[in-house]
């Protein structure tokens, strides 16, 4: 019996190349089924944890998934923007948490996201280095912001207007980065994190500028009348936020009215939820969602899909597994004469026959095998790849 | 009788431990406890007293008046970990818009009275760019020189920390109550030689006494006079001016003015009164808010005796 696995074993080596593309192929036949289920049970899974992490979505009426997809991977378009006075008035509720978001303006390509301090608890963020959000005009960054755009603490970062026609308010804004965060395989892994204000700064809601009141601001002045000082377009307006001109930024206007695109709501208990839900169940001007119900909709789909691609691969696999009997059966043919040769010398019929199934049997099980261990990889390490493919991809 | 007596003891013996336990828990907490974050001192005391030893209080170590205060990176940094922060209002905090702080732990002690805050006459309003005309407004921020907005500051800040420590609401709630009457106290005892002097006007150092002026009728005019800086000759032409038609003989200072001052007022026939507003700590460390009252009050009241004897 030893001499039988020795035979097959040594003829598998001679002939390397040919076991080795069995093998592969075998392997690919096992994968591509468990592997693609595998990828696709982890990316709805990347999608359903954080939709499930967020209990509820405040926003402006307009399509729900575009708010949830926005509020939760940044991503999308930037939903219609509701006043910072709704975000008060459920905050006045006291029914939870809250949290706003500004997701309005880019950099370099990654999201700006204004937000509050409890973002950063709520979603258990870490520093790798630096420090949390303390003065206005400072920005903490993800890891892969930090990653790919080599900047680190201490450096700058300009924000885009998120229209270039949006001439009329938005000024670029010179962010200084005072914290790195360390790798979540979220979507805060690619965002730029700021204080809603300094959101606000950037959409010229304010704004530092010359002290108007004082004598070397002369030259920007077209009328002044009692208390009421008419200064002209050439008036000095800081880009970047300092210490020296920190204190000179300030708000127009009521602050109510101030955009806010996505409103976290965590509320206490699963009463104030339902209670939450009611209230803005008919709400003329605002939609309160529960993201992991849009999500899950959007899976729905998803998985639809998948069935579709399930049995396309299923016939992938049965006829490549046709082939691979098929190159046995060749294989056999090919090898008749050296069978032969082994009878002659004196191989029992039954020697022959179990020589070529130990063949079959090692490079059967080393495919398996092979195509475990890809399924494994991929359930351990697909996870990264999805969160660069699936999530940009939204 | 005897078995009904040693059931009693043992009952008595087990409450006994039962409310030291209490007591020793209550310590524990206190060690690893809250920690609220204040920005002036008439909010330090109010925590004071109505949390006592339940909380940590953090009343950053200022010089001056805590209003012109902006926060370093530490302090700052000490304020977002707070558990609770307790605000002024009324724009006294000028360095909140460009922080960032908490805003599910932060507490506008005044917000229960925003739209009785007084706006002041020297707003800035300018315009320019796209979105036009706006107001550099500036709201009179000493607020709980009237008692009654001082209760209700004390009000709120009792009702935060119950919602911070909802174990012991009936300890905030009786200790507040406390602090009630003594406020109130003052405010009747205010009211009082306000209606003495209502006739009386005065000069006031700084434009900090708006609530005061207005809850308790004192009328005058506000200069903007440091205590410790002797006021340039613009600055007594302006006095000789404002004072020619208001007429007052009693200018009400923040802190204890130079001697030279008193003595050039004095020979205008101004005399000077310190009504301490108490923004910052004293630095006699037994003068609490309540004892600067008193001491304010009674200064006041003096003047007040004067001005009936000379009536007479």
């Amino acid at each position: 019996m030893k001499g039988l696995w020795h035979l097959a074993w040594r003829y598998l080596c001679f002939h390397k190349y040919k076991t080795l593309v069995l093998v592969a192929s075998i392997g690919l036949i096992v994968f591509i089924p468990m592997g693609l289920n595998v990828l696709v049970k982890k990316g709805s899974e990347q999608l359903t944890a954080r939709a499930e992490q967020t209990p509820l979505m405040l926003g402006r009426v307009g399509s729900p998934l575009e708010l949830v997809l926005n509020g939760l991977y940044f991503q999308s378009d930037t939903p219609p923007p509701l006043n910072f006075g709704d975000y008060l008035a459920i905050k006045d509720m006291d029914m939870g948490q809250v949290i706003p978001l500004h997701t309005g303006f880019r950099s370099r390509g990654f999201p700006i996201i204004g937000t509050r301090l409890s973002y950063f608890s709520f979603r258990r963020l870490a520093l790798k280095e630096g420090r949390w959000l303390g003065f206005l005009g400072e920005a903490v960054i993800g890891a892969s912001v930090a990653r790919e755009t080599d900047l680190q603490v201490g450096d700058t970062i300009i924000s885009a207007p998120e229209t270039a026609f949006n001439l009329a308010g938005a000024y670029p804004l010179k962010m200084t980065i005072v914290g790195v965060m360390g790798k979540t395989s979220t979507p805060d892994d690619d965002a730029i994190l700021v204080d809603l204000k300094t959101s606000w700064v950037m959409e010229g809601l304010g704004h530092g500028h010359t002290d108007l009141s004082k004598d070397d601001a002369s030259g920007f002045i077209l009328n002044q009348n009692g208390k009421s000082i008419t200064a002209n377009a050439a008036v000095n307006q800081f880009q970047e936020i300092t210490p020296e001109n920190i204190g000179s930024f300030h708000f127009h206007g009521n602050i109510g009215t101030y955009p806010v695109h996505a409103v976290i709501v965590i509320p206490k208990d699963q009463k104030y939820s339902a209670l939450l839900q009611g209230r803005y169940q008919s709400h003329a001007t605002l939609q309160l969602q529960n993201p992991a119900s849009i999500i899950g909709k959007l899976l729905e789909t998803v998985f639809s899909v998948r069935q579709y691609v399930l049995i396309g691969a299923s016939l992938m696999v049965l006829s490549a597994g046709a082939m691979s009997v098929l190159i046995f059966m060749l294989s056999q043919q090919l090898r008749a004469h050296e069978l032969v040769v082994m009878k002659k010398i004196g191989a029992a019929k039954g020697f022959v026959v179990g020589m070529v199934t130990c063949e079959i049997v090692m490079v059967m099980v080393s495919g398996v095998l092979l195509g475990m261990i890809l399924t494994l990889l991929s359930e351990k390490y697909g996870l990264v790849l999805l969160q660069s493919i699936i999530v940009s991809g939204v | 009788m005897n078995r009904c007596i040693a059931m009693l003891l043992v009952f008595l013996m087990g409450a006994c431990s039962e409310k030291e336990q209490e007591t020793v828990s209550e310590k524990a907490n206190t060690n690893t406890s809250v920690f609220v974050a204040v920005t002036n001192y008439p909010l330090q005391y109010f925590v004071t007293r109505i949390a006592g030893d339940s909380v940590i209080t953090y009343f950053p170590s200022i010089e001056g008046d805590p209003a012109y205060w902006k926060p370093s990176n530490n302090e700052l940094r000490t304020f977002q970990q707070a558990d609770l922060i307790v605000l002024n209002g009324a724009s006294y905090e000028s360095w909140l818009p460009y922080v960032t702080l908490p805003d599910d732990k932060m507490v506008n002690t005044s917000y229960s009275f925003s739209n009785q805050l007084i706006e002041e006459d020297q707003a800035l309003v300018h315009k320019h760019g796209p979105k036009g005309e706006h107001e550099h407004g500036v709201t009179a921020f000493t607020t709980w020189l009237d008692l009654q907005q001082a209760i209700q500051q004390a009000a709120a800040v009792k009702d935060a920390l119950i919602k911070v420590l909802p174990d012991k609401a009936g300890l905030f709630d009786k200790k507040f109550t406390t602090l009630q009457k003594e406020l109130l106290s003052l405010d009747q005892r205010l009211r009082l030689i306000g209606d003495r002097l209502k006739h009386t006007p005065f000069l006031f150092s700084h434009p900090v006494y708006q609530y005061l002026q207005r809850r308790y009728g004192f009328s005058g005019h506000a200069l903007h006079w440091e205590p410790d800086i002797m006021p340039d000759e613009a600055q007594w032409q302006d006095l000789k001016q404002v004072n020619g038609e208001l007429k007052a003989r009693w200018m009400i200072w923040e802190d204890q003015p130079l001697t030279n001052i008193t003595r050039r007022l004095e020979a205008l026939n101004i005399h000077s009164v310190v009504f301490n507003p108490a923004s910052n700590r004293s630095e006699n460390e037994k003068q609490d808010f309540i004892a600067v009252m008193n001491a304010n009050i009674a200064k006041l009241s003096a003047i007040g005796r004067n001005h009936l004897e000379a009536g007479k």
